[in-house]
């Protein structure tokens, strides 16, 4: 027994002494802390969410990109120039030769129009923006074609903006993905999304070496990539849904950069001399949603007394310092159309609350179910709670996991955010303005208007007209006509913050910026 | 006047010690007394049950013990380390820390009793019948027992809460779950050793039906060993509801859970200790508590039962 | 029946039903013996199945969404519906979810995109090396305690070693953890906060066991093996603290009941020394006792793993189920729930196995 207890007391001494020789995250790897949770597959045709956004970047190339500090401008990736005709009906690409995806095989015209033909045969997440230039399976394989082994054609079957079709080709969605490989591993006519889901078949500077779900992904560094080899080796993209651990963690060197830190800890971190956050302004808003369907929330006061009943002040400099500023319209701050000042539309006012809703008929107050869309806006939806208790509307707040619900309209009140890619208002006015079947069976759930169970057809006709129309000037006029009749309708989505998402990272990495629409790339990632 | 006082004192004692209880109350009465002597030897038991009476009371006494609204939000002092102001602090949302500890106090006496009024009749229910009916009916209600305990506690109280939904009434139907069986095996196992003795036999030969020998005679005896039983499961019944509390299944937000509490402080645990750390200690406190008092108390009656 | 411990879940499976029956010949006796066990573990079995489908109907999202995903046409809907059968009457839904569950088929995961049953085997290692460490705590430390306090019935030592074991009995072990972690992580820097391994070391040592001491080991990576140790010591010990007070109080008790032995007065008797009668009588008359509450010990530490596991990130069954719970995914909830239920029962029958064939006088 004593031998057996200094037996144990070595082997803890040994763990002590290789506990300092614990070398930290090593200057040829990147590790990268964030939340893997529901990811269900690597294929860029099934997904649009912000992790695995940034993964699919870095493993597969697009046809062009936008940097992080110009997102409006577009430059050359697998496409080396392109050109539009006069008719604004067609694109036409030329592609790199020299490009490779991880198998070795080339790059083609022929990887990257079957790839965009399978988005849209697929038809998942990954289509959203493609299908609203009208794509579909029925015409995809005519529009988009191979006119020679390097060169790419897009017919546009519709009049559309041909900037935002440009803007659309640069989503992590619209990675071009290696045709032959893919195929190898068909199963059942999938496109090899099955193997896809778990596997990695692009051009870009990285290839997936190992996944684990919920757990790890480990990038490796393709020494041949066009661009050249990155100055990571590895990359490695470690769950840690704990944000306490995840800053701890950073503190120590153990990982270089954290997503999804809570404001907590953000807080803490901002006063380390180690640590820069970076606060990327987003493409979306913090949102209180009103299920319009629901026959309390269907009174337009009542709407009215939920736009004066938080407190949005109050949080702005603390739980949402990272995570967004205060913007109440639902034009994109610093994008065409956008009002100067929307500020004073929301303001919090809880006897003007009170009032409207004793006008349409609670002089005692109303009671209703209040969710967050995931347990990341619990803190948002307690200050909520909060102040809507002082305006007389008594919050029972059920916390948990609400985004399938929300898109199944099954919930009273929700506090959510929502985030876009496509670097235009148009963007957001879809997800916003935008809903051309009102009726439950039409399950329109991407748009958030169907959510809450609105409808407009002169919003819907202006959204059109953004999407066709070339002219700057004339767009800018078509966003400011869109807010001015969405802030008057009392709409189901009042926006309180619009979104930023805040990357953390240690001093000594350089190069890694956080993109806009989420396709951070790592390959000019370097440690000092 | 003093002398008369010390008489009265000497009579109640007296009565309490008598050699020859007359009726049933005084038999009790000095049962109850002997029990209570006996649990005085127990300096431990004695420190929980102390605890255990002063939860009772803060919980009784919430809005005496402080000035501030547990769920009141005051954003401009937010995370203010304890002060004479505040006591304990405040939280992430300038909630006083200490009045959302003294109102917890109610929380979780409130999980902890209706838990104990759910599980004692449900236990003692299905063990006595199957205790006194045996074949085919103690067979089924022990294979569900079975069943139940054949999952961990938390592991079943969790899937039930995950599908329940969160909020403090599915918590304690969730935790109520885990909590019946080891009452059921209990009581089943103490009616087969009752339902033997003789006067079960003799009031049975006058007649009485099988119900009113359960209810009248067999469960009230099997009343005190059940009440022991529940005091020691207290402390895994808090642990539990704390447990379900810190993964977001417990009460719902902004009513005061220690377990939530402490899940939510973890945020700030490294610059605002206080908020995790009162949380955390109010829960081992009192589950502690639970633990001595239970043990003494079973000590206590199982020297009664080694007599 | 072996006695209370304070979370009451001890109770191995008895079959012995506490009525006497006529005395039948030894071999029918064997026969039906095993016939009721073996109907016994059927019905338990089959229990956990109702009580997990339950769980899984409980659930207030759609199963058909599950599969599908939110972006789903009307024409899939109803396919998927009517290929779930849930059109279908509860009990023949029941069945189905029976034969699929035998069949090791616990369905897709809707957050992880693969099969229930993948992940489970994937996470499993993890939360079982994690349980044989904290069992290795939890006995080197419990038994010793317990033999102390015996030995030292009544003593200051017997209080002492008592309020350590119920001090872990009682302190939350989540907020434990997150108060290791932040002594021995964030402030001495002695041992690792996160995962099983630094993220460095991912990928050098390929799974053969599936546990990571034992497969660094025997592949002779011991930067690795250290590095593994050095993981697992924090949530391996404080999920280990939490069994010391069961094992040390079932240690003492089995300890003083050796004591008052008529041997154990003889050995004194006849002036052996005091250190010899505990461990060369004493205690090796209760080691068929203890190994029992050794395997009991093991399934409430599963229990326990669920919180540790999601403080210190450690990629076990856990973990996997609080995930599956806040994403509302009901197949890895009914998967996850049903295996360790199904595990549970295994350790609890072995444990009564063991008892009686090791025992002297059930044999």
């Amino acid at each position: 027994m004593r031998r057996l207890i200094a037996a144990a007391l070595l082997a803890s001494a040994a763990a002590f002494a290789s506990a300092d020789a614990l070398a930290k995250s090593p200057p040829n790897m990147l590790v990268i802390g964030t939340n893997l949770g529901g990811i269900r597959t690597l294929d860029p045709a099934a997904n649009n969410a912000r992790t695995v956004s940034e993964l699919m970047s870095n493993a597969y190339d697009n046809l062009v990109q936008t940097k992080p500090a110009s997102i409006d401008k577009l430059e050359p990736m697998l496409a080396t120039e392109w050109s539009v005709s006069d008719d604004k009906k067609t694109i036409t690409m030329k592609l790199r030769p020299d490009a490779t995806f991880s198998s070795g095989n080339p790059v083609t015209a022929e990887d990257a129009a079957w790839s965009i033909q399978r988005i849209i045969k697929m038809g998942q997440v990954g289509s959203t923006d493609l299908a609203l230039w009208g794509f579909t399976k029925d015409n995809v394989d005519q529009l988009v074609r191979v006119s020679d082994p390097h060169t790419l054609v897009i017919e546009l079957p519709t009049e559309v903006n041909t900037d935002l079709v440009l803007a659309s080709l640069a989503g992590s969605s619209v990675g071009i993905v290696d045709k032959k490989t893919a195929l190898e591993h068909e199963a059942n006519g999938d496109f090899g999304s099955g193997w896809l889901a778990a596997n990695t078949a692009g051009s870009g500077p990285f290839v997936l070496s190992q996944l684990r779900p919920n757990n790890l992904a480990m990038f490796d560094a393709r020494k041949d990539y066009w661009g050249g080899a990155p100055a990571m080796q590895r990359v490695a993209v470690m769950h840690i849904p704990e944000s306490g651990n995840l800053r701890l963690q950073m503190e120590k060197g153990d990982v270089d950069v954290g997503h999804y830190m809570s404001s907590g800890d953000l807080e803490a971190l901002s006063n380390s001399p180690d640590v820069v956050i970076d606060k990327v302004p987003g493409l979306g808003f913090y949102y209180i949603a009103l299920n319009t369907k629901d026959p309390d929330l269907q009174k337009p006061e009542v709407r009215r007394a939920f736009q004066h009943a938080f407190d949005w002040k109050a949080i702005q400099d603390n739980i949402m310092k990272y995570l967004g500023d205060p913007w109440q319209s639902m034009v994109p701050k610093g994008m065409i159309g956008a009002p100067a000042d929307p500020l004073g539309r929301n303001t919090y006012d809880p006897e003007l609350a009170k009032k409207l809703l004793a006008e349409a008929g609670y002089p005692n107050g109303l009671k209703k179910t209040l969710n967050p869309s995931s347990d990341a806006l619990r803190p948002f939806a307690e200050a909520l709670q909060a102040s809507a208790r002082k305006s007389g509307i008594d919050l029972n707040l059920v916390p948990g996991e609400f985004t399938p619900a929300f898109r199944e309209r099954k919930f009273e009140v929700l506090v959510g955010n929502s985030g876009a890619r496509l670097p235009d208002p148009f963007a957001v006015a879809t997800q916003y303005a935008y809903n051309p079947d009102n009726r439950d069976e039409a399950r329109l759930g991407s748009y958030y208007l169907w959510r809450v169970g609105q409808q407009n057809e002169e919003l819907n006709k202006l959204v059109d007209e953004s999407m066709r129309e070339g002219d700057a000037t004339k767009r800018a006029d078509v966003f400011k006509q869109m807010d001015d009749i969405y802030s008057k309708m009392d709409p189901g989505l009042v926006i309180f913050f619009q979104r930023s998402d805040p990357y953390v990272m240690l001093k000594n990495v350089k190069g890694y910026a956080g993109h806009t629409t989420w396709s951070t790339r790592w390959h000019d990632v370097t440690k000092e | 006047m003093s002398e008369q006082i010390l008489e009265r004192r000497v009579g109640i004692r007296g009565w309490l010690l008598q050699p020859n209880p007359r009726g049933r109350t005084q038999a009790t009465a000095q049962q109850l007394y002997k029990n209570w002597q006996r649990f005085c030897g127990y300096p431990l038991g004695l420190v929980g049950l102390a605890i255990i009476v002063l939860l009772i009371v803060v919980a009784i006494c919430a809005p005496l013990l402080t000035s501030y609204d547990p769920i009141a939000q005051n954003m401009a002092n937010r995370l203010a380390a304890p002060s004479w102001e505040h006591l304990l602090g405040t939280d992430e949302f300038g909630r006083d820390v200490f009045s959302r500890i003294v109102y917890g106090a109610r929380t979780t006496l409130y999980i902890i009793m209706l838990v104990a009024v759910i599980v004692a009749p449900i236990g003692l229910l299905i063990g006595t019948c199957a205790g006194y009916f045996g074949g085919w009916v103690d067979e089924i209600l022990m294979r569900v027992t079975d069943v139940f305990l054949s999952f961990p506690g938390l592991v079943l109280a969790l899937g039930f809460a995950a599908a329940l939904g969160p909020g403090i009434t599915n918590a304690i139907i969730a935790i109520s779950l885990t909590a019946w069986p080891p009452i059921a095996r209990l009581a089943r196992a103490e009616t087969l050793s009752l339902r033997k003795a003789d006067f079960i036999a003799a009031v049975r030969l006058q007649g009485a039906s099988a119900w009113s020998i359960i209810l009248r005679h067999i469960l009230p005896m099997c009343v005190p060993s059940v009440i022991v039983r529940i005091t020691l499961n207290m402390a895994s019944v808090i642990l539990t509801a704390a447990g379900l509390g810190f993964l977001g299944l417990g009460a719902v937000p902004p009513s005061p859970e220690w377990g939530a509490m402490a899940s939510s402080g973890r945020e700030f645990m490294i610059e605002s200790p206080w908020v995790i750390a009162a949380p955390g200690i109010a829960i081992a406190l009192v589950s502690l508590a639970f633990n001595l008092f239970g043990d003494a108390l079973r000590d206590v009656l199982d020297a009664r039962g080694s007599e | 029946m072996i006695a209370a411990s304070t979370d009451g879940r001890d109770a191995p499976l008895d079959v012995d039903d506490g009525f006497e029956d006529t005395e039948p010949s030894r071999g029918a006796q064997l026969v039906r013996r095993f016939a009721g066990r073996a109907f016994a573990i059927a019905t338990t079995l089959l229990g956990l199945l109702g009580l997990t489908f339950a769980m899984g109907r409980l659930l207030p999202n759609d199963p058909v969404i599950a599969i599908t995903g939110p972006e789903v046409s009307k024409e899939v809907y109803d396919r998927v519906f009517l290929e779930l059968g849930l059109d279908r009457p509860v009990w023949e839904q029941f069945l189905t979810y029976v034969g699929k569950a035998l069949r090791g088929d616990f369905g897709v995961s809707t957050t992880t995109g693969q099969k229930v049953v993948t992940d489970l085997l994937m996470v499993f290692p993890a939360t079982f090396e994690l349980a044989i460490v904290a069992l290795l705590v939890g006995v080197g430390l419990g038994v010793p305690l317990g033999i102390i306090a015996a030995v030292k019935r009544g003593t200051i030592i017997d209080l002492i070693a008592r309020l350590i074991g119920l001090a872990g009995h009682s302190i939350p072990s989540f907020w434990l953890a997150l108060m290791a972690l932040l002594l021995f992580y964030a402030k001495l820097d002695w041992f690792a906060a996160s995962g099983r391994v630094d993220v460095f070391y991912e990928g050098l040592v390929t799974p053969v066991t599936g546990f990571l001491l034992l497969d660094s080991a025997l592949s002779r990576n011991w930067d690795v093996f250290w590095n593994a140790l050095n993981h697992i010591v924090l949530p391996g010990t404080i999920l280990g603290y939490y069994s010391v007070a069961y094992i040390s109080r079932m240690t003492r008790s089995f300890m003083l009941e050796q004591l008052s032995q008529e041997y154990v007065i003889t050995a004194q008797a006849k002036g052996l020394l005091p250190r010899q009668v505990i461990w060369r009588h004493a205690f090796k008359n209760i080691r068929v006792q203890l190994l029992t509450i050794i395997a009991l010990t093991f399934g409430g530490l599963l229990d326990g793993a669920v919180l540790i596991e999601t403080v210190f990130a450690w990629p076990g069954v856990g973990q996997y189920l609080t995930r599956g719970i806040q994403m509302n995914d009901i197949n890895i909830v009914m998967g996850s729930v049903l295996m360790i239920g199904v595990l549970f029962l295994v350790i609890n029958l072995v444990s009564d196995a063991l008892y009686r064939i090791l025992d002297p006088r059930t044999r």
